[in-house]
């Protein structure tokens, strides 16, 4: 079966434990304001541009069938709105222009994948699958995920939980541990900030601590956003409320996907980065209300 | 504060302009004292004479005395004096020292002399009843001086160490001392390395266990002696504002583990901790299945002392030494010394060489057409086999063409157990065994330019060799486009097929050396290992599109950038290096920030599984780099790993430090 991937990175050690490979789908149905991958959104293939790398070589003109590439005054002008996504001027080798998303097949997913399974036999890691949200391509992470146990791999999904019942419940059987993100405790706030409301989350997360499935609480703390002692007071109660919650890890927002924005012609939220001292806050907070570890990522 | 903060200290404030003042003074006049003195005790007269001369200072912080004055050299002075220059880059038999003293080391070369009657052995044997007397007499003088300042341990210690075998752990670290120290500032040259340290140390442990002495206190001498091996080379590099004394920037390895790591070795590990400094150097001989508590200690080591720790895969290394048909015992012993090199524990005169591989590489390119990879790949062996064979032959004319001073005896002999065993001078190239290690700088470059040759001369026939030729001539004049072509084609180090070429270029090297005609007790050992100056890039542009002044790759590591599928991917492609033909070179990896010990266990485990030979780690960014060549007195404690060794980043030149900044840095 194929799908569509925007990246496999070998050697991840955030991502559950152990030395892992990650693979991270494209496409996600939530539209979270501090999302730090925007290039996971759409489920297509997309073109980034660069500008700043950009060298105004010219040769991406030539290559280009739509003429979304010019060249006014000795400098690249790219109009996103005649691309056609064919993709012929990322052939130019230079540094500007990325194709993010590819078609692969879920064979030649595992096949990179268990190029390093020394390394996961002897770490404990094995595959994680990321996103975008990995449910959004459901039968695609069902092979894959079916392939890896079959290869005796540690599975992961790191998953917003937006799915459904069914689907949940199939996929678990296959799925050792889930990253599950928690983002904000209020239903109404929640759906100010990625689009839904929290209740199908919710219900998705019980079923699971009910099958007694592992599963580690990722929290992003937002400024301005989630930053809150309600929504704090609501991770600790959550944790404690399920056994299968192993712990915590808070994520404060960084902003390492500005440039990826940019790259898109999508538009970023202004939010303020958080100092140390307000993630070491963020974190007494947390460990205060609950009996769970809380892991600071 | 502490004493051993202030002997870290001292360290710090050392000036690295200055010489070791005493012994320049005395040697420049001992030289002309000396001109028309040309007795075979000539050596041991003038070292005699030196030692007697020399001050014997003691300071509050010292926990083992042995210590050289320094100074800015006087005007005019001609510095370092080169008189009784030694070999360096060995490991000395401190096992035989702190179990026989030199007293019995004496008594062994005095006895093979007797009993093989040649002239030589004979000088051999009078030179060294000179040295030791003399050693004696400079321990005594210290002892006194530890006297009068009411260092009752240190005294009663040098009135016994070195002559007489060491009877604790307190004068077995003593014994050692005095002697690195003299051979190292003293006599002069570097990278002298101290063996496996905690085999022979950890009788002198388990006696000082048994009588009461705690961890803490054996953790606290340890460090105070692992502080003072940063005296011998302060904070000068190899190549920057080379500090005017023989042993400068030299590189202080303390092995351990091997067949055996015992307890003492996991002490070994807190101590240089504790001590966190550039020097010792922990050379880590990891053997497969070794014991979880060593294996826990050691990775929880590496990922504190980064740059000062590094890991050598004893299995594989054992099984080269059997494979070139050294027995078993004395190859389970194998060491190595400064800059990766490898050494036969205590047994072997050891030379180096660095094989200037890309050069011969376009030279060859420039004097025949070939018309494809495998006719360039065995003209190349036959020019390296050439070139090593011809710096051999230069060695062994040097051996007969040493200066007078040291022809027959240098102080290196005491200590190695073929010599001394035997009474035979080390450098007349007689030993038992005579190592060379010879060195492949720029493997991932030649790799990576027989790949782009392949490719565009004889597989798609877009050049015609000649162009191609006339291109690389050209120092690629205006062909940008196909240079960013170029750098943009999969390279060695992502786990690919195109690993294949640099694999192969290992194999030509190996295969040259394996070419030599080598006297029976010579033992050349190959392995990918750089270490440049300023302008060694020189050498004109490489088919990998790498124009002439730009750097080659690293050691064993791909070029600059290359390598783009992350670290597993690295170890994957390295691990198809033939390795199991080497025993020498290393590589080292940049984190950007810190790595767990568990991830650090997994990474080197896995690696050596497949086959690697060695890991050596830095954890820095390139941010912080940045800031320190900016900063610079912020950074006085910050060091990088390079080559074979760590280096504060500070005290390197602009080039280097720019070239460690574009090293590709992982994150983990």
């Amino acid at each position: 079966m194929n799908g569509t991937v925007f990246n496999i990175q070998r050697f991840c050690v955030n991502d559950g434990p152990g030395i892992r490979t990650t693979v991270f789908l494209k496409g996600c149905p939530l539209k979270c304001v501090w999302c730090h991958n925007p290039e996971s959104h759409k489920a297509e293939p997309e073109l980034m541009f660069y500008k700043n790398k950009c060298v105004n070589c010219g040769r991406c003109v030539v290559m280009c069938k739509s003429g979304c590439h010019s060249l006014c005054n000795s400098s690249h002008i790219f109009d996103r709105h005649k691309c056609i996504k064919c993709f012929e001027c990322t052939k130019t080798n230079c540094n500007a222009l990325e194709k993010v998303g590819h078609e692969i097949s879920s064979d030649d997913i595992i096949t990179e994948v268990m190029k390093d399974k020394i390394f996961y036999d002897n770490s404990g890691g094995g595959i994680t699958v990321s996103g975008g949200e990995p449910l959004f391509q459901f039968d695609f992470l069902l092979d894959i995920l079916k392939k890896a146990k079959a290869h005796g791999l540690h599975t992961i999904i790191e998953t917003c939980g937006f799915t459904t019942q069914i689907r949940i419940k199939q996929i678990s059987e296959y799925v050792d541990l889930f990253l599950f993100d928690y983002k904000e405790t209020d239903a109404k706030l929640h759906k100010e900030f990625t689009g839904f409301d929290n209740i199908i989350i919710l219900n998705n997360l019980k079923t699971l601590n009910s099958m007694g499935k592992s599963i580690i609480l990722r929290c992003p703390i937002i400024p301005g956003y989630n930053d809150r002692e309600e929504h704090f007071n609501g991770i600790a109660n959550i944790a404690d409320s399920m056994e299968n919650i192993v712990h915590i890890e808070i994520e404060p927002y960084h902003s390492l996907g500005s440039a990826k924005y940019d790259s898109l012609g999508m538009n970023e939220r202004k939010i303020t980065l958080p100092d140390e001292n307000d993630k070491k806050i963020w974190l007494a907070k947390i460990c205060a209300g609950t009996r769970k570890k809380v892991l600071l990522a | 504060m502490s004493k051993l903060d202030r002997l870290k200290e001292l360290v710090f404030e050392s000036d690295n302009e200055a010489c070791f003042i005493e012994r320049e003074r005395i040697l420049n006049r001992l030289e002309t004292e000396f001109s028309d003195y040309n007795e075979p005790d000539r050596y041991a007269r003038i070292f005699s004479e030196l030692m007697s001369e020399v001050s014997v200072p003691i300071y509050d912080c010292d926990y083992f005395a042995g210590r050289v004055p320094e100074a800015e050299p006087d005007q005019g002075m001609n510095a370092p004096n080169r008189l009784l220059c030694s070999t360096g880059h060995m490991n000395f038999d401190y096992e035989t020292l702190l179990n026989s003293g030199l007293k019995g080391i004496l008594a062994s070369i005095k006895h093979s002399a007797e009993e093989k009657g040649d002239t030589q052995s004979k000088i051999f044997a009078m030179n060294a009843e000179i040295v030791v007397e003399a050693i004696r007499n400079y321990a005594a003088r210290y002892s006194a001086e530890a006297k009068r300042l009411g260092r009752m341990e240190m005294a009663k210690a040098l009135e016994v160490v070195p002559y007489e075998p060491a009877y604790d752990f307190y004068s077995a670290l003593q014994s050692i001392w005095i002697i690195h120290m003299i051979a190292s500032c003293y006599v002069g040259n570097r990278d002298y390395a101290f063996g496996r340290f905690d085999e022979y140390m950890h009788p002198f442990y388990t006696h000082a266990k048994e009588n009461g002495m705690s961890n803490d206190k054996i953790c606290e001498l340890l460090s105070g002696f692992f502080i003072k091996t940063n005296e011998i080379c302060g904070r000068g590099t190899w190549n920057y504002k080379e500090k005017p004394v023989l042993c400068q920037a030299s590189k202080q390895y303390i092995n351990i583990g091997g067949e055996t790591p015992n307890e003492f070795s996991r002490v070994v590990l807190k101590a240089a901790v504790m001590n966190n400094m550039a020097q010792p150097q922990i050379t880590v001989l990891l053997k497969s299945n070794a014991d979880e508590v060593f294996l826990e200690e050691v990775f929880k080591a590496m990922s504190v002392l980064t740059d000062k720790l590094h890991v050598y895969n004893y299995n594989l290394v054992l099984n080269t030494l059997l494979k070139k048909g050294i027995p078993y015992n004395v190859a389970k012993e194998f060491t190595y010394s400064a800059c990766c090199t490898f050494d036969l524990n205590y047994h072997s005169y050891r030379l180096e060489y660095f094989v200037p591989v890309l050069q011969l590489f376009l030279k060859i390119l420039k004097e025949n057409e070939y018309s494809n990879i495998d006719d360039i790949k065995r003209a190349l062996k036959t020019a390296i086999r050439d070139d090593i064979q011809s710096d051999i032959s230069e060695k062994e004319c040097s051996f007969s063409d040493m200066e007078f001073a040291r022809k027959y005896f240098v102080l290196d002999g005491l200590f190695l157990t073929d010599t001394a065993e035997e009474s035979r001078y080390p450098c007349d190239g007689n030993s038992k065994y005579v190592v060379f290690n010879v060195f492949c700088p720029g493997i991932a470059t030649l790799g990576d330019s027989l790949m782009v040759l392949d490719k565009l001369v004889f597989r798609e026939k877009r050049y015609t060799y000649a162009d191609f030729i006339g291109i690389l001539d050209s120092n690629f004049e205006n062909k940008d486009e196909l240079c960013c072509e170029i750098k943009s084609y999969t390279k060695f180090g992502n786990d690919t097929d195109m690993d294949e070429y640099t694999a192969e270029a290992g194999k030509v090297f190996l295969d040259a050396v394996d070419m030599l005609d080598l006297k029976d007790n010579y033992y050349v050992i190959g392995g990918f290992y750089s270490l440049e100056r300023e302008n060694v890039w020189k050498v004109g542009a490489t088919p990998d599109g790498r124009k002439d002044g730009e750097v080659f790759s690293e050691n064993q590591s791909p070029t600059y950038g290359a390598d783009k599928n992350g670290i597993t991917a690295l170890l994957k492609s390295l691990s198809k290096l033939p390795f199991d033909r080497t025993a020498t070179g290393g590589l080292n990896i940049t984190f950007s920030r810190s790595v767990s010990p568990e991830i650090l266990k997994a990474l080197t485990i896995s690696y050596f599984e497949l086959g690697g030979l060695h890991i050596g780690i830095s954890v820095v960014n390139s941010e912080e780099l940045k800031d320190a060549m900016k900063n610079p007195d912020r950074y006085k404690s910050l060091t990088v790993r390079m080559y074979g060794f760590s280096e504060y980043f500070i005290s390197l030149p602009k080039w280097q430090q720019i070239a460690i900044i574009n090293r590709t840095q992982y994150k983990a």
